[in-house]
C-alpha cells in the first residue's frame, strides 16, 4: 500500500515547504524590516497538500469500500522500529473503517479551514509560519488516526499537541496568549503521562505494542478484571487530557486565545476528538471493565452538564462555542461508556461539520468587526452579513439538534444509546439518571446556542456600525460546511432507514449492543425534538426582546448568574490548590536550586577554572618541560606495575 | 612462485594503497602547474576508493592464520580499522583539496606522504609481529612528522613539527626498548608466540619484574601515539601549528591506528584466553594492568578537559578535547575484555565523523576568515546557518548528548566501565563529560546567543562541496545516535580477538 504512507506526508512536506518559505522572509527582513511573505503561494501550497491528502484518503477510503473481507489496508514500513527488551515496537499505519473516516474528516475540514485561513490571517506577520504549523499539525493528526501501534499513536499525539501549543500562542508578543498555550501544555503533560503508563502496562501485560495485539488479548480473556480496568482507566487519563474532560479541561477555554481557524480545526473538529478516538480504537478494554467504561460515561456526562452550565452565560462568542465543545466532547464520552461506540462516532463526525462551522463563522464575525469577540457589544450584523448568518444558522441548529440537521439524529442516537447500551457500573438504574443529565445538557445547548446567534445577529447594532464585508475565500469554505452539517444526517438515520455509519465501522466496533423497540425510538425521538425547540424558544423569549430585557431577568437571580459567570469558580479553585502548590513546591525549590544546588555548581565551576588554569599552565609550549612530565610518567608507569600488587 | 602469490593476495589493498602513492608521485610530475592538487587529490581519491573495495572483499574472508610469511593478520579487526583509516583519509584529501592553508606548490608530495602514512597506519593494524607494528609505526610517524611542518614559511607549523619529531624520537626509543626486552624473555617478536611464553612465565612464578618493565616501556610509547596523559604535552602545540587537514590526520587515522595496535597487543600478550585460563599470576597481571590503564584514563580525559576550558583558540581547544576523548576511549580498553574492546570500536567510529565534521568547520572557517579565535565566531550562526548547524551537531556529539552517536557511543563505554567495576571511573567520566559542555557550548553560544550585528566576518559561504562532506558527517553523527544497531553489531564482529 504505497499510497498509505503519502497520506500523512503530503501535509508534512507542506510543512516543509511553508517553513522555508518562513525562513526565507525572515532572511529578507533583515534587509527590509517590512517584507512580507508570498501569501498566494504559501496558502496555496498549504491547502493544495492537504486537499491532496483528502483526494488520497477518498481513493484509499473507495479501495477499502471495495475489498472483500477484513475491510483493512496495512502498511508496514517495518516491524522491528525499535526493538526493546520485550516485544518490538513495529512502525506501521492501518487504515481500516475507523481510521478512514477520521482521515477523510481530518483532511476534509482541514482543506476548507486551510482555504479559509487564507483569508482569516491576510497580512499577518507569521502567515507562512501559520501555515507550517497548521500543515504540521495536520500531519501529526493524520499519524495519530492511521497508526497500527500505540508508539507511533503517541508519535502523532504528541505532534497534534505541540501543533495545538505553537497555534494557541500564536500571537505570542501578549503575555496572555503565550500562557494559555503553556497552560494547555501542561495541562495536556497530565494526560500524556497517563497515556504512556497505559502504553507500558499494555505492552507489558498483553505482549504486544499493537491494537490488534492488545484488543485481541484482552478479547480473549489473556488479562485479569483488575488490569483491564487499571489499563482502562490510564487510557481514560490521556483521553480526558487531549478531549477537555473533567478535570483537566481547564486548558480549552483558554486556548480559544489562538487564533480562530485553529479553533475550528484543533479545538473542536479533530484534536479534542482524539481521546474518543482512542477508546472506541481500544474498546475491547472498556467492554470488559465496567469500572472502566462507567467511569468514562459518568465523567462525560457530568463535564457535559457542567461545560454547557458555564457556556449559557459566556460573553465571549469564542468561550461559547468552547463551552459547548466541551460539552459536546462530554456526549462523545457519555455514549463511548454506555457502549454506543457507533452514535458516539457519529456525532463526533456530524459535530466535526458543524462546531467547524460555528467556530469559522464566529471567525467571520470576528474579522468583520475587527476582532471584537464580545457578544454584548455585536447585535444586528444579520443585515451586514447574511451569509455568516444563514451558515450559522444552520450550523446552531445542527449543533441545538433542531430536527431533521445533523446534530438531532446524532445526539439523539447517543441519548437511545445510554438507554439501550449497557449499565453503568453494572447497575440498570443509572442510566436513566445519565439520561436525565444528557437530556438536561441538550435543553441547555439548544438554549445557549440560540443566544448566541440573537445577540449576535438580531435586534439593533451595540458597538460597531460599520463591518467590512468578508471575502470568498471566507465565506465559501462556510457554505460547504453548511451542506455538510445538513447533509450528514445521511449517515444514521433511525428505524433502520440508515445506519451507513454503524455498519461501516462494524468490522471495528463490533454490533451495536442492546436495542429499544420502534415505540420507544420515537418517544425518544420527539422528546429529542421537543427538548431542541423547547431551548430555541428560550433563547428567543429570552434574547429576542433585546439585551436589556435579558439583563434584568438575569439580574433576578444573581447568585446563580454569578456562579454561572465565574464559571463556577473552578480555575479559582485550582488556582488556590494545585497552581498555589505547585508554586509553593517551585519555591522551595528555587531555594533549594539557588543555595544548594548554584553552590555546588558555582563550587564545582571555580574549582574546574582553577584546575583548568593549572592545566594550561603545564603545557607552557617548552620542550623540556614536556620532556620531564614523559620521562616522569613513563617512570611512574613502570614502577606502578613493578611496585604496586 | 604461486606461493608468493597467494600470500600476496591478503595484502591487495596495501600494494594497492602503495602503487596509488607513487602515482600521485608520478601524476604530480606531468600535471600542468596550478592544477595539482585537483588532480593528484582526484588520483589519491581514486586510490583510496580501489583500496577501499579490495578492503571490503576481505572482510568476512577467513585467511589463514598468518599470511605473507606470518607477518600480517588479517582479520576483521584489522579490516575495520583499516577501512576507518581509508575514511578519515579520504576526508582529509578532500579537505586539502578545499584548504587554502596548505602551501600551493609540491602538491603531489604532500598526498603522497599522506598516503605513506596511511600506509604505516594499515601496517599497525594488522600484524601480532611486533618488528612490523614497529616499522608501521615510524613509517606512520616520519611521514606525520613532514606533514606536520608542511607550510613551510609558518613558524608555528615549524615548530609543530620540531616538537613532533623530538617526542616521536623518545617514544618510538623507549617503546623499542620494551619490545626488546619482550624478545630478550622470550626469543620471539611474534606476539602469538609471545602470549603463551609469558604465560608460562607467569606459571613458574619467577616474578613479574621484567616483564612489569617491558610493558610499562611498550604503554609509554602506545600512551603517547593515542596522547594520553602524561604522555601528551606535544599534542595541542602539534595540532595548533600543523595545517588543519594534517591535524585532522593526526587526530583521527593516527589515533585511531594507534589504538589498534594497542588493543592488537594487550590482547595478544596479557588477556588469558578464556578457554585456556590462565595462571593466577597472569590474571592478576591482566587486572592490574587494566586498573593502571583506567588510571591513565581519568588522568588524560580530567587534564584533557581542564585545559580545554581555558583555551580561545577553536583549534587547540579541540586538541585538547582529544585529548580528553583518547581518555573516554581508554576507558574501555581498560576492562581488558570484549565487551570494553568493542564498546572502543563503537566509539572510534562515532568520534571519526564528529571530529572530522569538528576540524572540517574550523578548516573552512580558518580559511575564508584567516581566524582561529572562538570569540570571532560570534554572530556566525545567523551569517552561515548551514556550517553553524552542522557544527552544533558535532559540539553536542562531543560533549556526549542524545540523539547524536556520542552519546550512544559514551553509553557503551560506561556500561563497559560499570560492569568491569570501575565504578568511580566512570562517575570521573561523568563529572568531565559536564565540565566539556561548558567549553563546547561556548562555541555554539558565540555562534548563535551573539546578535548578527556582531559578528565581525561576513557570511562564511560554504561551497557546494564541502556543504556536502559537513552534511554527511553531520548526518552520519546523529545517524549513529538512533541507528546504532547494524554499526554496534559490525564492531561486535570485528572485535573478535577476545572470546
Amino acid at each position: 500500500m504505497p499510497f498509505l504512507p503519502l497520506i500523512p506526508l503530503l501535509p508534512l512536506a507542506g510543512a516543509l515547504a511553508c517553513g522555508l518559505l518562513h525562513l526565507q522572509v525572515l532572511r529578507a527582513r533583515r534587509h527590509h524590516a517590512d517584507a512580507r511573505p508570498a501569501e498566494g503561494l504559501i496558502g496555496t501550497i498549504a491547502t493544495l497538500a492537504v486537499a491532496a491528502a483528502f483526494a488520497l484518503s477518498l481513493e484509499r477510503f473507495f479501495a477499502l469500500a471495495g475489498s472483500s473481507g477484513e475491510r483493512v489496508l496495512t502498511w508496514r514500513a517495518t516491524d522491528v522500529w525499535i526493538p526493546t527488551g520485550g516485544p518490538a515496537i513495529p512502525f506501521g499505519f492501518r487504515f481500516d473503517a475507523l481510521s478512514s473516516v477520521m482521515c477523510l474528516v481530518i483532511t476534509g475540514v482541514g482543506a476548507l479551514i486551510h482555504l479559509y485561513s487564507i483569508g482569516y490571517m491576510k497580512g499577518d506577520r507569521g502567515f507562512a509560519r501559520f501555515f507550517t504549523y497548521l500543515n504540521l499539525f495536520v500531519a501529526a493528526m493524520l499519524v495519530l488516526v492511521l497508526a497500527d501501534s500505540m508508539p507511533v499513536l503517541f508519535i502523532g499525539w504528541e505532534g497534534v499537541g505541540l501543533c495545538s501549543y505553537l497555534l494557541i500562542g500564536f500571537w505570542y508578543e501578549e503575555m496572555k496568549n503565550a500562557e494559555a498555550g503553556q497552560k494547555a501544555f501542561v495541562v495536556n503533560r497530565v494526560g500524556d503521562f497517563g497515556f504512556l503508563l497505559a502504553m507500558f502496562a499494555a505492552a507489558y501485560w498483553t505482549g504486544s505494542f499493537e491494537f490488534t495485539g492488545v484488543n485481541s488479548a484482552v478479547e480473549g480473556g489473556k488479562l485479569a478484571t483488575w488490569q483491564t480496568t487499571v489499563l482502562g482507566l490510564l487510557l481514560f487519563v490521556g483521553a480526558c487530557g487531549k478531549s477537555a474532560q473533567i478535570p483537566l479541561y481547564v486548558w480549552l477555554p483558554d486556548a480559544m486565545a489562538g487564533p480562530t481557524p485553529v479553533s475550528a480545526l484543533i479545538h473542536a473538529a479533530t484534536m479534542v476528538t482524539a481521546g474518543v478516538y482512542l477508546v472506541i480504537r481500544t474498546h475491547p478494554i472498556f467492554d470488559v471493565s465496567p469500572i472502566a467504561s462507567g467511569v468514562v460515561a459518568c465523567t462525560g456526562a457530568a463535564t457535559a452538564i457542567f461545560a454547557g452550565s458555564m457556556g449559557l452565560v459566556a460573553r465571549d462568542i469564542k468561550k461559547v462555542l468552547a463551552y459547548s465543545t466541551v460539552s459536546q466532547l462530554g456526549f462523545l464520552f457519555l455514549g463511548a461508556g454506555v457502549g454506543a461506540y457507533g452514535a458516539s462516532f457519529y456525532h463526533l463526525v456530524t459535530h466535526a461539520f458543524f462546531k467547524a462551522l460555528l467556530f469559522l463563522g464566529a471567525g467571520s464575525v470576528i474579522l468583520a468587526l475587527h476582532h471584537e469577540q464580545d457578544l454584548f457589544k455585536m447585535g444586528g450584523l444579520r443585515r451586514a452579513l447574511p451569509g455568516s448568518y444563514r451558515t450559522m444558522w444552520i450550523g446552531a441548529a445542527a449543533l441545538a439538534g433542531l430536527p431533521l440537521f445533523s446534530g438531532f439524529f446524532s445526539k439523539d442516537e447517543i441519548l437511545a444509546g445510554v438507554l439501550g447500551g449497557r449499565p453503568v457500573f453494572g447497575i440498570p438504574g443509572l442510566n436513566w439518571v445519565l439520561y436525565a443529565v444528557a437530556a438536561a445538557t441538550a435543553l441547555m445547548t439548544s438554549f445557549y446556542t440560540f443566544r448566541l446567534i440573537y445577540l449576535a445577529f438580531e435586534g439593533e447594532p451595540r458597538g460597531h456600525e460599520h463591518p467590512h464585508p468578508n471575502p470568498t475565500v471566507i465565506t465559501l469554505p462556510l457554505v460547504v460546511l453548511a451542506v455538510a452539517s445538513v447533509a450528514a444526517a445521511v449517515l444514521g438515520l433511525p428505524f433502520g432507514i440508515s445506519h451507513a455509519l454503524q455498519h461501516w465501522l462494524e468490522p471495528v466496533i463490533g454490533e451495536p449492543q442492546g436495542h429499544l423497540s420502534h415505540s420507544a425510538e420515537i418517544l425518544l425521538l420527539v422528546g429529542s425534538g421537543v427538548i431542541a425547540l423547547l431551548g430555541f424558544a428560550i433563547a428567543r423569549a429570552t434574547y429576542g426582546g433585546g439585551l436589556a430585557k435579558a439583563e434584568a431577568r438575569a439580574a433576578a437571580r444573581p447568585a446563580l448568574y454569578n456562579a454561572l459567570s465565574a464559571r463556577w469558580w473552578i480555575d479559582e479553585l485550582y488556582d488556590a490548590t494545585v497552581v498555589r502548590a505547585v508554586r509553593l513546591t517551585s519555591f522551595i525549590a528555587g531555594l533549594i536550586d539557588a543555595f544548594v544546588i548554584d553552590g555546588l555548581v558555582n563550587g564545582a565551576a571555580s574549582l574546574a577554572k582553577r584546575g583548568a588554569a593549572s592545566a594550561r599552565r603545564m603545557a607552557d609550549g617548552s620542550t623540556q618541560t614536556y620532556a620531564l612530565w614523559f620521562g616522569a610518567g613513563m617512570v611512574v608507569v613502570v614502577a606502578s606495575l613493578v611496585l604496586l600488587r | 612462485m604461486n606461493l608468493l602469490r597467494e600470500e600476496l593476495s591478503w595484502i591487495t589493498p596495501e600494494l594497492c594503497l602503495t602503487l596509488f602513492a607513487c602515482v600521485a608521485l608520478l601524476v604530480d610530475l606531468f600535471v600542468q602547474k596550478g592544477r595539482e592538487s585537483v588532480m593528484v587529490g582526484f588520483f589519491s581519491l581514486m586510490g583510496l576508493l580501489a583500496t577501499a573495495f579490495f578492503l571490503y572483499r576481505q572482510y568476512g574472508v577467513t585467511p589463514p592464520a598468518q599470511p605473507v610469511f606470518g607477518c600480517m593478520v588479517v582479520d576483521p579487526f584489522s579490516t575495520l580499522f583499516k577501512l576507518f583509516a581509508v575514511g578519515a583519509l579520504a576526508f582529509v584529501v578532500l579537505f586539502t583539496m578545499l584548504s587554502r592553508q596548505t602551501r600551493p606548490d609540491g602538491y603531489g608530495e604532500f598526498y603522497f606522504i599522506l598516503l605513506c602514512a596511511g600506509l604505516g597506519a594499515f601496517f599497525l593494524a594488522s600484524t601480532y609481529n611486533l618488528l612490523l607494528m614497529y616499522l608501521g609505526l615510524e613509517l606512520l610517524s616520519i611521514a606525520s612528522y613532514i606533514l606536520a611542518g608542511y607550510a613551510k614559511g609558518n613558524r608555528r607549523s615549524g615548530e609543530a613539527a620540531m616538537k613532533y619529531v623530538i617526542f616521536g624520537a623518545v617514544a618510538s626509543g623507549v617503546m623499542l626498548y620494551g619490545f626488546t626486552l619482550l624478545y630478550g624473555m622470550t626469543g620471539s617478536i611474534d606476539l602469538t608466540v609471545i602470549g603463551p611464553k609469558l604465560r608460562d612465565q607467569f606459571a613458574l612464578d619467577h616474578g613479574t619484574i621484567p616483564i612489569s618493565v617491558a610493558t610499562g616501556l611498550c604503554l609509554a610509547g602506545f600512551a603517547y601515539k593515542i596522547s594520553a596523559a602524561p604522555f601528551h604535552f606535544w599534542t595541542p602545540d602539534v595540532y595548533e601549528g600543523a595545517p588543519t587537514p594534517v591535524t585532522t590526520f593526526l587526530a583521527v587515522a593516527s589515533k585511531g591506528a594507534g589504538f589498534a595496535a594497542l588493543l592488537r597487543f594487550l590482547q595478544a600478550g596479557f588477556i588469558p584466553d578464556r578457554t585456556l585460563g590462565g595462571p593466577e599470576a597472569m590474571m592478576g597481571y591482566s587486572d592490574k594492568l587494566g586498573t593502571l590503564v583506567a588510571v591513565l584514563a581519568a588522568l588524560t580525559m580530567t587534564l584533557g578537559n581542564l585545559a580545554a576550558l581555558g583555551q580561545t583558540n577553536l583549534k587547540r581547544m579541540l586538541a585538547y578535547s582529544s585529548i580528553a576523548h583518547a581518555g573516554y576511549v581508554l576507558m574501555g580498553v581498560a576492562t581488558m575484555n570484549r565487551e570494553g574492546f568493542s564498546s572502543v570500536l563503537f566509539y572510534l567510529v562515532v568520534y571519526y565523523f564528529m571530529n572530522l565534521g569538528a576540524f572540517g568547520v574550523v578548516m573552512y572557517y580558518a580559511n575564508t576568515t584567516g581566524d582561529e579565535q572562538i570569540d570571532d565566531l560570534k554572530g556566525l550562526g545567523w551569517r552561515s546557518p548551514l556550517v553553524a548547524i552542522t557544527m552544533v551537531a558535532f559540539l553536542v556529539a562531543l560533549v556526549g548528548l542524545p540523539p547524536t552517536a556520542g552519546f550512544i557511543g559514551k553509553w557503551f563505554l560506561f556500561t563497559a566501565a560499570v560492569k568491569k567495576g570501575f565504578l568511580w571511573l566512570a562517575v570521573v567520566a561523568g563529572i568531565n563529560s559536564a565540565i566539556s559542555l561548558f567549553y563546547y557550548f561556548r562555541v555554539a553560544r558565540a555562534m548563535w546567543l551573539r546578535p548578527e550585528e556582531e559578528a565581525k566576518y561576513a557570511t562564511v559561504h560554504a561551497s557546494p562541496a564541502f556543504a556536502a562532506l559537513l552534511l554527511v558527517l553531520a548526518v552520519g553523527t546523529v545517524w549513529f545516535g538512533v541507528g546504532f544497531d547494524s554499526l554496534l553489531r559490525y564492531c561486535d564482529y570485528s572485535q573478535n580477538l577476545l572470546r
